[in-house]
C-alpha cells in the first residue's frame, strides 16, 4: 500500500511539475495579419502583456513608434487592434495574462511591455552589462534570451543569457 | 494640379519603349514602373524618364527634415545597396538591389507601405514619385 502510494505521489509531482510552465504559457497567437505585420522588425509579442489602453495606445501612435514610422493602412491597424484589445492582459481569460496585470496601477498606461510592474520583478537581478551585450541591445528583444518565446514559454527552463566572450550560459537565479 | 489624362498615357507608353537597357526587368516591377512614370509626369510637367544615377544619389544623400534617428537611405540599408541592412532593433534587412533581391519592387501593397514609412521618416514627407521611380531604377541596375 505505501508502495502504491509512493509511486501515485511520485507520478503526480511529476505530472503538476511537466503542467506548471504550461499553466502559465501564453496561448498561441493567431492572427495572420498581426503576425506578419508585427513581426518585421521585432518578435511576436503576445497580445496579454499589454492592458487594452496599452495597445490603444501603442496602435493609435505608430506615426512615432519608439522613433520609427510603423504606420499601416487603416484596415491592417483596425484588424489588429482588434486582435489585441480582445486577448489584452485585462481582458483574456487566461492566468498569464491575469499575472502580467499584478501590481499595475489603474493610473498606468506603459507603452512598453518593460514597462508593466511584472516585467520588471521578473528581470530585477539581470545585470545592466547585459542589456547592454549586442546579443541583447534592448529590452523588448525578449527572444534574445527566452529560447520559446514563439511557444508562449518563458519560464526560467528555457532561458540563456549572453555570457563573456560571445559564449552563452543557463540562467542561474 | 490638373491631371493631364493624354500627356500621362504617352508617358505611360514611352516608358516600355524608353527602359534602359542595364535594367534587370520584371513585368510586375515594370508595370509598377510605368505607373510611377505616368504619375510623375503629373507631379512635374518637365519629367521625361527616371535616372539611376538620381536614384543613387537619393539613396545615399543625408537627407534634413526627417527623424534624426535616420537622416539617410544607408542608416538601415547599409551603404550599400547590394549588402544586407539592419533595422534598429538588430533585426537583418535583405539587400536593396534587386540584382541580390529579385522580388524586390514587385509587390504594391508592400512598396506603398515602406515608402510611406521610410520616406516620413528619412525626410520627414512623402517621396514624390520622380523620387520612386529613380529610387528603383537605381536597384535594378545590373
Amino acid at each position: 500500500m505505501s508502495r502504491f502510494l509512493f509511486v501515485l505521489t511520485a507520478t503526480l509531482i511529476a505530472i503538476s511539475s511537466g503542467t506548471a510552465s504550461a499553466d502559465s504559457a501564453f496561448p498561441p497567437i493567431e492572427h495572420d495579419v498581426f503576425q506578419r505585420e508585427c513581426s518585421e522588425c521585432h518578435m511576436t509579442y503576445q497580445p496579454q502583456m499589454l492592458p487594452e489602453r496599452s495597445w490603444n495606445r501603442v496602435m493609435g501612435g505608430l506615426d512615432d513608434h519608439f522613433g520609427e514610422n510603423a504606420s499601416l493602412d487603416a484596415e491592417a491597424n483596425r484588424q489588429i487592434l482588434g486582435y489585441l484589445m480582445a486577448n489584452a492582459a485585462d481582458v483574456a481569460p487566461v492566468k498569464a495574462a491575469r499575472k502580467f496585470m499584478r501590481g499595475l496601477s489603474a493610473a498606468d498606461t506603459p507603452l512598453r511591455i518593460s514597462d508593466m510592474p511584472r516585467f520588471r520583478r521578473k528581470h530585477r537581478k539581470l545585470p545592466s552589462s547585459l542589456w547592454a551585450d549586442k546579443r541583447v541591445r534592448f529590452r523588448g528583444n525578449c527572444n534574445a534570451c527566452h529560447e520559446k518565446t514563439e511557444s508562449g514559454i518563458y519560464n526560467d527552463y528555457f532561458v540563456r543569457v549572453p555570457g563573456p566572450e560571445g559564449t552563452w550560459a543557463r540562467w542561474e537565479d | 494640379m490638373r491631371i493631364s489624362f493624354t500627356r500621362s498615357i504617352v508617358v505611360f507608353a514611352l516608358f516600355f519603349v524608353a527602359v534602359p537597357a542595364v535594367a534587370i526587368t520584371n513585368a510586375a516591377r515594370g508595370a509598377i514602373l510605368a505607373e510611377f512614370a505616368a504619375l510623375a509626369a503629373n507631379e512635374d510637367p518637365a519629367f521625361t524618364r527616371f535616372s539611376a544615377v538620381d536614384g543613387k544619389k537619393f539613396f545615399e544623400r543625408r537627407h534634413v527634415g526627417g527623424k534624426p534617428a535616420t537622416p539617410s537611405c544607408t542608416t538601415c540599408h547599409g551603404a550599400s545597396p547590394l549588402g544586407t541592412g539592419m533595422t534598429r532593433t538588430g533585426k537583418t534587412i535583405a539587400p536593396m538591389m534587386v540584382s541580390k533581391s529579385p522580388e524586390r519592387f514587385t509587390d504594391r501593397k508592400k512598396l506603398t507601405k515602406w515608402f510611406r514609412r521610410n520616406c516620413r521618416s528619412v525626410l520627414g514627407r512623402d517621396c514624390t514619385a520622380t523620387e520612386k521611380g529613380n529610387f528603383i531604377s537605381f536597384m535594378s541596375q545590373q
